[in-house]
């Protein structure tokens, strides 16, 4: 039996936002059994080379890092009592128990932050670097630069 | 260059350099003592690596290990390893021990090497520079030394299990590099590897918690407060009440016969100034400060008693203990079960994470448990210093020996520091705090203490003994080597002996050129620089007080005094505690009908929390409310001396009238004692007001000093009462006397080691000082805090060993997050339960059914590497080959895919 070929038209721009995205939550993912977390911040420079909008880079390296982030927090929590640790740290700035919750909301705060930036500098990089060096990758018609049709 | 890219240049900056702020706010520690932000929080680090739990079943590889050690560790926690040799289960226990308590361990060894500050910064300086110069450190090297050279000799034979010990720590420490407790996240540091050394040191450290005391300052400060006739009178009366620990040296009368040379009392103000200074900066030093309060509160200290066969109601001996120590989390003990197939040894009992040998408990044959002797093993010297290299002992000038120290600090490099050392010991004085300078024509003056920690001692060869013992004989041959910190040992085996033999190095001192006010015996500080005190040797082995099958078929020891008045070859003890305890113990081993008790008696008597010193204080308070004129019997008084009289003395958590006890307690004792101690550190112990009430109520002590009036013992009662209702109805805001809870007030709390957050309580408690169940607290400020007491239970019954109950008031692990961190406190300790030691010598026996994880420690590589790396050298080869083919037969393809890629990479 021969298998048909399925094209699917799928936008550039949103190919290339899915593309980023996956990138960005692959290497995060990866970069969470290397102690040196500092290096969070190349995840969302390396997915935001793949847009060509500062706000879609920024975009797709939030939901990157911050979807990767949040399962492993909440398996960590589950596997190894790791909700109890934040619970104990946040007891030594709030003076007692039961602030766990606001550390975990404040890890994935910052998560998002450092994702947005590292997309903000990689989609930065790809805006001034693009045109002059890949012009065929940035050329694009009106409708695919049209703001009204950027949809993540 | 168009506006545009103006535009994204200066947006693309400005992000860069937020996200360098950023990166930089979490890599900096804002808190000094606290690790960066980043490496806490962030997942990947930190919080997030912390372990929980042990695996159910944990397999180690480790080829230095002869055969292989099983480990099942049951619903508590504990372990029990069953091993073939001697070093196979030293290291295993060592794994072990890193795995549930390796923060408590590298910062037991870290406080005795004055590492601290390497960690905290420079607040632990000081605790850093004294530990260092007290001399732990150096002695425990001195006493390690000895040790190997011993071995080399082969007059002994345990230290290949002390190395490897440390191989199963730092097997652990090596392979759990990102698994650390969340101390090491929370500061920001890795565990050293542990070493031989470290574990000596542990063992200076806890002689130090049990026997260093800076009794003969205070007292020297005191007698020159009191006076030498005041100072006499109190300290004949010190032992009243007192039931020695040995039988068989007689029985006090009311008082001892303390004499005084005579002659006015010559103390140097210069020394006293020093002694001032010094004790001053000294309570500025955290550890210090610490212990100078537990056993303030009467927190160090223990119990232990036993019963032969005839008054066991067993037939067989039956043997108790708990040893009172400071509350932190995790606890000091860690219990554990050994066997040793190759030597017999079937041990269970408790330990110290980081000292391979077990301290307490009992094996197939024999049981023994410790108490604090309070023998006098330390003595403070004072000397005039000539300069910075010279000092002046017994008349001639002599060089200091100098030992330089080198303290690494977080984040501000090292600092060296000199510690002068005279004959006797380390100079203490000279580098704490800011000392008021002397004037400059008159000598400077220097402390230096001399302790019989600071010497080559036997106490890990004595550990090691006792828990290979089989008979008396055998543990008297260890208890020789049990050097320092002395304690009553309590004994017992399956032949039906009971034993008790408080035995340590005990020094002998020459009094021969002592001022005619000094008592001597070491009491008060010595003049070093006329060679007062200088010891002549240790009171020998044979010499020290024992006793073996007593006629009264029970031993029992609470830290009170050791023998009776007719032991009077050598002075052993300068302070004890005030017999409160031990008459209790005594009572209650003697109350039950057929003379007999059983465990379940033990474990009432061990939680027992009547207060024998309110029994015998309250009557006469009541009494003398009694005879109070009917105008003064205010309503709130009559509630109050309800609640007294219908007291049945057991300082209860729910009750009142434990709390007005208590606090009617502290202002009788300072409205008695205050006038004339005005400026003297301590007070007389509470048994001395106990026979003043009892025997003399016109005494001098009762009448003000500062007033015309004569006041006598019932008017300070009731002064004392009054100023309690008024405190009380303060601090409880309601006249409800019903309702002034002793659990209010008095709270039982367990600090973790360092970080409030981890801690656990408070929580309301019965008890106070003097009960047999311990938890004594300040309240002159408000609620009290117990922070010591009990620090293990322990029951052994020869007639089942399998009957032999055991608790701690923490858990088995040191980490917080897991389930065995605060369970036997939770669920068992302030509930007064225990549970049962499983103490089956063979591991077939071990019922599956409270096996809760295991651990095969097997003697070989870990064949998971090997298979991991040849796995992947396989799959890596194949693949690469796969490619290599595949890429050759296709090679035009890829050359013109490759063309293709290229020009539209180049917009071609």
């Amino acid at each position: 039996m021969k298998l048909k070929k399925i094209k699917v038209n799928v936008n550039p721009e949103t190919r290339n936002f899915l593309i980023s995205f996956v990138l960005t939550a692959i290497i995060t993912f990866i970069l969470t059994y290397i102690p040196i977390w500092q290096l969070i911040i190349i995840p969302g420079i390396i997915g935001g080379l793949f847009n060509k909008t500062m706000r879609r880079g920024i975009y797709s390296a939030v939901l990157g890092v911050s979807i990767v982030w949040i399962f492993y927090m909440v398996y960590k929590m589950s596997v190894n009592g790791a909700y109890t640790n934040l619970d104990q740290f946040a007891g030594l700035i709030f003076g007692d128990l039961g602030y766990g919750w606001v550390i975990f909301v404040l890890i994935l705060l910052l998560g998002i932050l450092l994702g947005a930036l590292g997309g903000a500098i990689g989609s930065g990089i790809m805006i001034l670097v693009g045109p002059r060096y890949l012009p065929k990758y940035f050329e694009s018609n009106n409708s695919e630069v049209n703001e009204k049709n950027l949809k993540p | 260059m168009r506006s545009s890219e103006k535009k994204n240049i200066v947006k693309l900056t400005t992000v860069i350099v937020i996200t360098v702020i950023v990166l930089t706010i979490f890599s900096i520690p804002l808190i000094s003592i606290i690790a960066p932000l980043g490496n806490i929080l962030f997942p990947g680090s930190g919080l997030w690596n912390v372990p929980s739990e042990v695996p159910q079943q944990e397999t180690v590889y480790f080829p230095g290990l002869n055969s292989s050690v099983t480990v099942y560790r049951d619903e508590w926690g504990i372990p029990h390893i069953y091993a073939s040799n001697e070093n196979d289960l030293s290291f295993a226990i060592g794994y072990i021990h890193a795995q549930d308590r390796l923060f408590q361990m590298d910062l037991a060894r870290r406080n005795v090497r004055g590492k601290l500050s390497e960690v905290v910064g420079d607040i632990a300086l000081e605790e850093d520079k004294f530990n260092l110069a007290m001399g732990m450190e150096y002695w425990a090297n001195q006493t390690l030394q000895d040790a190997i050279r011993r071995q080399e000799l082969g007059e002994i034979d345990y230290l290949d299990s002390v190395y490897a010990y440390a191989d199963g720590v730092n097997y652990y420490i090596n392979t759990h590099q990102n698994d650390l407790p969340i101390e090491y996240a929370m500061l920001g540091f890795k565990p050293e590897m542990w070493t031989p050394l470290d574990t000596f040191c542990y063992t200076k450290y806890m002689s130090k918690m049990l026997t260093w005391q800076y009794d003969d300052l205070y007292r020297l400060q005191t007698l020159e407060a009191l006076g030498a006739a005041d100072y006499i009178d109190i300290m004949s009366m010190s032992t009243y009440g007192q039931i020695p620990i040995c039988p068989n040296y007689g029985k006090f009368n009311d008082s001892s016969e303390l004499t005084y040379n005579g002659g006015p009392l010559k103390i140097s103000s210069k020394v006293l100034e020093k002694v001032n200074n010094f004790l001053s900066n000294v309570e500025n030093i955290p550890s210090e400060k610490s212990l100078m309060e537990l056993q303030e509160q009467n927190a160090i200290g223990s119990n232990n008693w036993v019963v032969d066969g005839i008054k066991s109601s067993t037939g067989k001996p039956i043997l108790c203990n708990d040893m009172h120590l400071a509350w932190n989390m995790p606890g000091i003990w860690y219990e554990a079960h050994l066997i040793d197939e190759s030597t017999g040894m079937n041990f269970y009992g408790f330990m110290l994470a980081g000292v391979n040998v077990p301290i307490v408990g009992h094996n197939d044959y024999v049981a023994w448990g410790f108490t604090n002797t309070g023998y006098d093993v330390m003595d403070w010297y004072y000397y005039e210093e000539v300069d910075d290299d010279h000092y002046i002992y017994n008349g001639v000038t002599t060089e200091y020996n100098k030992k330089i120290y080198t303290i690494n600090i977080k984040g501000e490099g090292s600092q060296q520091f000199t510690v002068k050392e005279t004959v006797h010991g380390p100079v203490l004085s000279d580098f704490l705090g800011s000392a008021i300078p002397d004037s400059l024509d008159a000598p400077n003056i220097v402390l230096a203490p001399k302790w019989t920690g600071n010497n080559v001692t036997g106490e890990m060869y004595a550990l090691y003994g006792y828990s290979h013992s089989k008979n008396r004989a055998d543990f008297d041959r260890a208890s020789e080597l049990f050097h320092c910190p002395a304690q009553n040992h309590v004994y017992a085996d399956v032949h039906g002996t009971i034993a008790i033999r408080p035995t340590g190095l005990v020094p002998i001192r020459d009094d021969s050129l002592i001022e005619p006010w000094n008592f001597g015996n070491g009491t008060l500080p010595y003049n070093g620089t006329k060679g007062e005190g200088d010891w002549i040797g240790y009171i020998p082995f044979n010499e020290l007080p024992n006793t073996v099958n007593a006629s009264q078929h029970y031993l029992a020891s609470a830290n009170q005094i050791v023998t009776g008045p007719d032991y009077k070859i050598y002075a052993l003890q300068n302070s004890y505690a005030t017999g409160y305890r031990a008459r209790r113990i005594n009572e209650l081993l003697n109350n039950s009908a057929d003379g007999t008790v059983g465990v379940e008696k033990m474990k009432e008597i061990q939680l027992d929390v009547k207060s024998s010193a309110a029994r015998a204080l309250i009557p006469y308070l009541i009494n003398a409310t009694e005879e109070l004129p009917s105008s003064q019997k205010t309503t709130i008084i009559l509630d109050v001396i309800t609640q007294l009289k219908n007291w049945n003395y057991d300082m209860d958590k729910d009750l009142a009238a434990p709390t007005i006890y208590r606090k009617w307690r502290d202002y009788y004792s300072d409205f008695t004692f205050n006038d004339e101690y005005a400026q003297a550190p301590i007070r007389p112990p509470l048994n001395v007001l106990e026979k003043l009430t009892r025997d003399d109520p016109n005494s001098s002590w009762f009448d003000d000093i500062n007033t015309v009036k004569i006041e006598d013992r019932n008017y300070i009662m009731i002064k004392a009462l009054n100023s309690t209702i008024i405190w009380l109805l303060d601090f409880y805001g309601t006249s409800e006397v019903s309702t002034w809870r002793w659990g209010e007030i008095h709270q039982l709390d367990f600090p973790h080691l360092v970080f409030e957050s981890l801690d656990i309580g408070p929580f309301e408690g019965d008890g106070e000082g003097y009960t047999v169940n311990p938890a004594g607290v300040s309240i002159r400020n408000g609620v009290g805090y117990a922070r010591g007491g009990a620090s293990e239970r322990m029951i052994v019954d020869f007639s089942d060993l399998q009957n032999s109950w055991s608790v701690i008031p923490s858990g088995q692990r040191g980490v917080s997050n897991s389930k065995h961190y605060s369970d036997q406190l939770e669920e068992l300790f302030l509930q007064g339960k225990y549970h049962r030691q499983y103490f089956y010598d063979n591991k077939a026996d071990f019922p599956k059914s409270h096996i809760e994880s295991q651990i095969s420690f097997i003697a070989r590589e870990d064949p998971g590497f090997i298979i991991a790396l040849t796995t992947g050298i396989i799959i890596g080869c194949s693949v690469g080959f796969v490619v290599v083919i595949v890429g050759w037969y296709k090679r035009d393809l890829i050359r013109s895919k490759f063309k293709e890629l290229k020009g539209r990479f180049r917009g071609e």
